[in-house]
This record gives C-alpha cells, structure tokens and sequence, in this order.
C-alpha cells in the first residue's frame, strides 16, 4: 500500500477564524489513480483540494495543521512544512477550477503561461510544449487553426479543456480538480470524464464530485468527507 | 407631483448652468485673444521669448517649463504610485493597505500650499546646498514637490483598477506557480492597464494645470531651462504674475494664448480619459 500511495494526510486541521472546517481528517491517496472527495455541500470538500496545493494560504484568518506528505521521486515531504516554496508545489500539483477561468489572453498564451512563468522562452520548444498539453487534454484538433484567437471565445467544454492543458504543460505528478464538470453541459462533461481517464496513466487526480454516478463512472477511490471528517466506507 | 418636476427642472438648470460655463469660458477666453489671431500674431507668441523689454512677448519658454516640471513630476509620481498601488494589492492587503489608501486619500485633501510651503523650507535649501548651484529654486524642486502633489491622484486610481481585476484570474496565475511578483506583472498590470493609463493621464493634466507650486518652488524666470537646475515659469505661474501687473495691454493679451492651451490641453486630456473609459470591456 505503501509504495502505491502518492499522497498522506495526516490529522490535518483547518479553520476559517473561529469556524473549523476540517477536523482530524487522515488519508491516503494512491499514486496514478483517479481519487474522488464526495459528501454534502459546505463539508470541506474544496477547502482539504486547496489544502494539497495550499491554495488556501490565500484566505485570510485561515488557520492549517498537521501534515500533509506528498512523494516526489521516492521522497517524502510535507508541503505544510514551513519552507516550502509555494511555487515549487504548484508546479507539481497542478488545479483545474469549478469554473473554467482562462486568463484574459489568446489560447496559446493561455497553454504557455506556466513555461513563461518559470522562464522557458524558447520558441520552438514552447510551441511543441503548448500542442502537446492541447493534445493530452483532447483539445488540439479543435483549437490548432486558431491558437492566437482570445480563449474565451471558446466555448465551455472547450474553455475547461484549455485550463486542464494550461495545468499540464509543466507535467505536474498530481493533478486537483474541483468539481471540473459543474459547469458543463452532458455531452462536455463525458469528454472531461474521458480525459480524466487518460490521464490517470501520469498522473494522480484529486477530484470534488458531487456527481454519484460520475464517481461510480471515474473514480477508483473514493474519500467521503462530512462535517469535515473522512467517513470511512468501502472504496467504489 | 409639482414638487418633483419642479426638482428636476432645478437640476435640469443646474447641469446646463455648470455646462454652459465650460462653453463660455473657451468662448470668453478666445474672444478676448482675438487681436491675438489676426495677422500671424499667435505664430509669434508661441514661439518668441518673453523680452517686454525688446516688445516680445512670447510665451514659449512658459510652455516648455510646463512641460518639463509636469513630465519631471510625472516621472517622479509613476513607478512612486506604481509601487504604492502594488503594495495596497498584492504585497500587504488587508489593514495595511487599508491605513496607507486612507493616508492616500487624505493626502489629496490637503492644501497645496501647504505642499509649497514644505518644499519651500525643506527641499529649496536641501537641492541648493547639494547641488551647490542657483538659489534652489528650480525645475527639479517643483517637479519633484510637484510629483508628491500629484501621486495621490495616481495611486487611488491604479489601485482601484488593479483590485478590479477578476479574482479568478489572479487565482489561475497563483494556482500555476506564480510568485506575487509574476502574479503583478503578468496578471494584474496588464489587466488593470486602462486604469493605469487613465490615472497617468488625470495626473498629467492635474501636473499641467497646477499653479501655485511652479510659483512658489520653480523661480519663475521667464526663459527656456537649460536643465533640471533651472528656474522655470509655468504658463499658469505665468498667468498669475502677469495678471497681478498689467491689464489691458499686449502683454496682458497674451494670457489668452496661455488660457487656449491649459485648456486645449485639459480637454484633450480629458477626452483621452473618456475614449479609454468608454472602451472598458472584455477586449485585450
């Protein structure tokens, strides 16, 4: 079990103020496998996603303990620890949001982003860079005559397709998804189903559902989460 | 019933009235300056020297000491407001920013000449003994003093349009591995350009049109500066000495010449200002 996990909680705590939002949650994630956080509303659902790549140092009067130990080449290492640099982690833990949110830039722009911001300038390997996210995130096809159009002339599938590409250009190991289908119609939503299976090859996906059936379709763990603690269950 | 149509036939008047003034102004001030017109007269007066003693009175060295104390002061309050605006978004929010926008904004309440005063007892001797050059009363004084008047302006503007940028898309920069400092330049600058842009230009006009710290920090010797060290005369510190002296006269005439151009150069300002607003929208 040991060597197939990818990420372990442990007795992590998280209030907003005063208000506890997590509370005592240990887990375990297994490495190249599709991992579904699932419970009510308003249960923490998003705030323990946010914890992973500490998205949620952002929010003021947040307050974080425990451990949280991720393996990265055969090491393990707390990302809650002090020292850690923010942005090293969320080159590793790549985020896929609720609402597709591209950045007010044409798609191609959008894609290299996270090359630009670790300095990789050079134009041929960030063009092979750029079409090969777009080809794991099954997007290629519909956008390679218009790379330089604004992206959010995209439609929705399209725009949360272009996110999932815009996260995996820097190959992340592990890869948060909040409730990436919410927004999307049926049809968009089997595609991102599709993708999220492809991808479970490289890497390690952390996914909020609320969707059962979605669940029963993708996930192969299931972790669900109530009043802010994992109640344990048979995995789906 | 009566009452409200009443009121709005009120506040109907009053906007026509402060309308009406604008107009007025532009048409007083060239009907007054049309002897100024006639004859190629204008041609001479933008471009000769100010010698009342030789009969020239041109107003050229006052239009390039307005340009040079406003683009000094400009050049002084834009990466200050800049950073200013950074800090209250990006590097301290929260009570901090919040203490030093209401620092801010208290600072535009307060008087200029108070600004002229400081600059007069403090920066004047401190740029004369540094430079060891002139009486300290320069280009640089006011331009700098000039510089701290305006940045006020600047910093409420640029940090309102960096706070308007989307929360998501700072959030799509952070959750990618961007530093605070790569979540400013790439993120927030560029989506908050109209903002930045239109704050410049406010200043600038506010830079241009501002009288009394050219009169009291800048010398206001009537010449082209040679440089930053110079003494300068601003074509509104020029209004105001010679409207004290004369009346009714050429000299006097060519205050109108001065009054077009403050006030060409606001309005051109102030449309520049309205096509960057009226432009606002998902674009870029």
């Amino acid at each position: 079990m040991d060597r197939a996990a990818k990420i372990r909680i442990e007795h992590l705590f998280f209030h907003y103020g005063r208000r506890q939002v997590l509370d005592d949650v240990c887990a375990e994630i297994p490495s190249n496998a599709i991992t579904a956080i699932v419970g009510p509303s308003g249960q923490g659902k998003s705030t323990l996603l946010t914890c992973l790549n500490r998205l949620c140092d952002a929010v003021a009067d947040a307050r974080v303990s425990g451990r949280i130990l991720m393996r990265f080449e055969d090491r393990w290492q707390d990302i809650l620890a002090p020292g850690v640099p923010l942005h090293w982690l969320r080159r590793q833990v790549g985020m896929v949001f609720q609402a597709p949110n591209p950045l007010p830039m044409s798609i191609f722009k959008n894609v290299a982003f996270a090359l630009k911001l670790t300095g990789q300038h050079r134009r041929p390997d960030v063009n092979d860079r750029v079409t090969r996210a777009l080809e794991r995130a099954f997007l290629w096809n519909e956008v390679r005559d218009r790379l330089h159009h604004d992206a959010r002339t995209l439609s929705g599938g399209q725009q949360q397709r272009l996110c999932i590409a815009r996260a995996l250009i820097l190959e992340p190991e592990i890869l948060l998804l909040d409730e990436p289908t919410s927004s999307l119609d049926s049809q968009a939503s089997e595609v991102i189903e599709s993708l999220l299976l492809a991808l479970r090859e490289r890497c390690t996906l952390v996914m909020v559902s609320h969707y059962q059936d979605q669940v029963r379709r993708v996930a192969d763990c299931v972790l669900p989460l109530s009043s802010g603690k994992i109640q344990l269950l048979a995995t789906g | 019933m009566d009452g409200e149509r009443l009121a709005q036939k009120a506040f109907l008047l009053a906007a026509v009235l402060s309308a009406s003034v604008t107009v007025l102004l532009l048409a007083f001030m060239v009907i007054l300056g049309l002897p100024l017109f006639q004859g190629g007269l204008v041609f001479r007066i933008l471009t000769a020297p100010w010698l009342p003693g030789r009969q020239l009175f041109g107003i050229w060295p006052m239009i390039v000491g307005t340009l040079a104390i406003a683009a000094l002061a400009l050049a002084v309050a834009f990466p200050l407001s800049l950073g200013v605006s950074s800090l209250i978004a990006v590097v301290a929010p929260g009570r901090i920013a919040r203490l030093v926008k209401s620092a801010v904004a208290f600072m535009t309440g307060i008087p200029t000449v108070v600004y002229g005063f400081v600059g007069v007892f403090l920066l004047v001797p401190l740029v004369r003994e540094t430079f060891a050059r002139g009486s300290g009363l320069c280009v640089l004084t006011a331009g700098l003093v000039l510089g701290i008047l305006v940045a006020p302006t600047m910093i409420l503007f640029f940090s309102d349009a960096l706070a308007r940028v989307p929360r998501s898309d700072r959030i799509a920069a952070e959750a990618l591995g961007a530093t605070p400092a790569q979540v400013l330049i790439y993120v927030l600058i560029p989506g908050a350009w109209r903002g930045i842009v239109t704050g410049l230009v406010l200043a600038a006009g506010r830079a241009v049109g501002d009288t009394l710290l050219a009169l009291m920090l800048a010398g206001n010797a009537a010449q082209v500066p040679g440089g930053v060290l110079d003494s300068a005369r601003t074509l509104t510190a020029h209004i105001a000495l010679v409207i004290a002296s004369d009346f009714d006269s050429l000299e006097f005439k060519t205050l109108f010449a001065c009054g077009i151009l403050l006030y060409a150069f606001t309005a051109a300002a102030t449309l520049a200002v309205r096509r960057l607003a009226g432009k606002e929208g998902p674009a870029r």
